[in-house]
C-alpha cells in the first residue's frame, strides 16, 4: 500500500509536485476480528496467531506511510498533511486506491496458500497475496465520459459509504 | 545425524517423495486397522485359506494382504486387494493430518520443489484424502499400491521407480520420506536418499539406514528454508 504512492511522496519531496495540502484516508481489514482471511488452511478455521501476524505487517505499512507523509509536513514542503486510518471487518479481498477523486486503480487480490511462522511455528495459512496483482487503471479523459467517469464516482461512493458506517478508529 | 546433514540432503532434492500413512496422514486414526485387519482375514477364511498363527493376529491390513501373495491364488489376491482398497478409502474420510504435513508439503511447492506421493495404501483412497484437504494440486503424481501385486509393494523399488519415471527425474535429485523401514529399503533399492520419520518413540534406533532422521515434519519445514519463515 505504501509503495503505491510512495513514488508521488518523492516527486513532492524533490519538488516536482507542489500540493498546499496531502490528506490520505486509508480503509483496511481489521486484523483484531476474525474474518474469512487470513485463515488456517487445514481447517479453513481462524487463528488469533495468524491474525497477529497480519497485524504486524499491516501496522508496518501502516506506520511507513503515515510518516512519509508527515514528513512532507516536516519539511514544509505542504501547508498540511494527514493521515486517516479506519478499519473494518471485511476479509481483505481487493485494494482500490482512488486519487483525487480524479483517478482510480483496482486490483484483485487471489487467495494463496503459503506456509508461514506463526508463534515461532509453520503454519499453512489461506492469505490474500496483493503483491503481483495488476492494478486496473480508470482514468477518465475529457472526451470520455464514459465507464471511467462512472467507476471512479461509484469507487468513491464506496468508499465514502465503508468510512461512514461499519468502519472504525484503527488503533495502533 | 545433525540439522547440517538435514539441509544437506533437501538442499539437493528437487523431488519430495511422500509416504503417505504417516508422513502425511494416520488414515486408521479413526477407522481402525485391525478392524480392517479382521475384515480381511474373514474374507480369507471364506476362501477357504487357512491363517498362521502370524497372520490370526495380525494388525496391519497390509501385512495380510502381503500375505495372500504367498498363497498362489490371483483371484484371492484381487479379492483382498479391492476390499483393502474399499476399507482405506473409507479411512481416509476420517484420517487425521499428520502434525506439520500440509506445511511440508506447501513449503516444498514454495521452495521450487515438486511433492509426489509413493504410498502402499491404494492411489484411491490417497486421492480422497488430498482432495478433501484441498491438496490435490500440489503432489503429482499419487502412486498406490501396484494393483492386485502386493509382492511389488514397498520395500520392493517399483512404486519409487514409478515415481521417478513419472517426473522425468534423477533418482539422485530424489528424497523419499517415510516412517517404516520398508520405505528407506526401497528408496535406497531405487538410488533415492531416504529421509526417516520417526513418529514413534524407538523408531530412530530402527533407521540406522536413513540418510537423515527427523523426529517432526517440522524439521523438514525448516530446511526448505522459504522466505516467509
Amino acid at each position: 500500500m505504501y509503495n503505491a504512492i510512495q513514488e508521488t511522496l518523492d516527486k513532492v519531496r524533490i519538488g516536482r509536485l507542489t500540493p498546499e495540502s496531502i490528506r490520505v484516508r486509508v480503509l483496511i481489514s481489521d486484523m483484531t476480528s476474525p474474518m474469512a482471511i487470513p485463515c488456517r488452511a487445514e481447517d479453513q478455521a481462524d487463528d488469533p496467531g495468524i491474525r497477529a501476524r497480519g497485524r504486524r505487517i499491516t501496522d508496518r505499512s501502516i506506520h511507513a506511510l503515515t510518516d512519509a507523509v508527515q514528513e512532507l509536513a516536516d519539511l514544509g514542503l505542504v501547508k498540511t498533511a494527514t493521515t486517516e486510518v479506519r478499519v473494518h471487518r471485511a476479509a481483505p479481498l481487493f485494494k482500490l486506491f482512488i486519487i483525487n477523486e480524479q483517478e482510480a486503480f483496482f486490483g484483485f487480490y487471489p487467495v494463496v496458500e503459503h506456509t508461514v511462522s506463526v508463534d515461532g511455528k509453520p503454519m499453512a495459512i489461506y492469505d490474500a497475496m496483493g503483491k503481483d496483482a495488476i492494478l486496473f487503471p480508470f482514468t477518465p479523459s475529457d472526451e470520455d465520459a464514459s465507464n471511467d467517469a462512472l467507476y471512479v464516482e461509484q469507487a468513491r461512493a464506496w468508499f465514502d459509504s465503508m468510512w461512514g458506517t461499519i468502519a472504525r478508529e484503527y488503533a495502533s | 545425524m545433525t540439522t547440517a546433514d538435514l539441509a544437506k540432503v533437501i538442499d539437493r532434492a528437487r523431488v519430495i517423495l511422500l509416504d503417505f500413512d504417516g508422513p502425511v496422514c494416520s488414515i486408521f486414526a479413526q477407522h481402525s486397522a485391525s478392524t480392517v485387519a479382521h475384515e480381511l482375514r474373514r474374507l480369507l477364511v471364506d476362501q477357504a485359506v487357512t491363517l498362521p498363527p502370524e497372520i490370526l493376529a495380525e494388525r496391519d491390513p497390509l501385512a495380510v494382504l502381503r500375505f495372500t501373495a504367498t498363497l498362489g491364488r490371483p483371484a484371492v489376491v484381487r479379492l483382498v486387494d479391492e476390499a483393502t482398497a474399499r476399507e482405506e478409502v473409507t479411512a481416509a474420510r476420517t484420517a487425521e493430518p499428520t502434525p506439520y504435513g500440509r506445511e511440508v508439503i506447501v513449503a516444498a511447492q514454495q521452495s521450487g520443489r515438486r511433492i509426489a506421493v509413493v504410498s502402499n495404501n491404494s492411489a484411491a483412497s490417497v486421492h480422497a484424502y488430498l482432495s478433501a484437504r484441498r491438496l490435490t494440486s500440489y503432489v503429482h503424481p499419487v502412486i498406490g499400491r501396484p494393483e492386485a501385486a502386493p509382492e511389488r509393494m514397498k520395500p520392493d523399488p517399483f512404486p519409487v521407480l514409478a515415481a521417478v519415471r513419472e517426473l522425468g527425474a534423477e533418482p539422485a535429485e530424489c528424497v523419499l520420506v517415510g516412517d517404516s523401514v520398508s520405505d528407506i529399503e526401497a528408496a535406497h533399492a531405487a538410488g533415492v536418499p531416504a529421509i526417516g520419520y520417526a513418529n514413534k518413540p524407538g523408531k530412530r534406533e530402527r533407521f540406522a539406514a536413513a540418510d537423515v532422521v527427523v523426529d517432526s515434519m517440522a524439521e523438514l519445514v525448516t530446511a526448505f528454508a522459504v522466505d516467509e519463515l
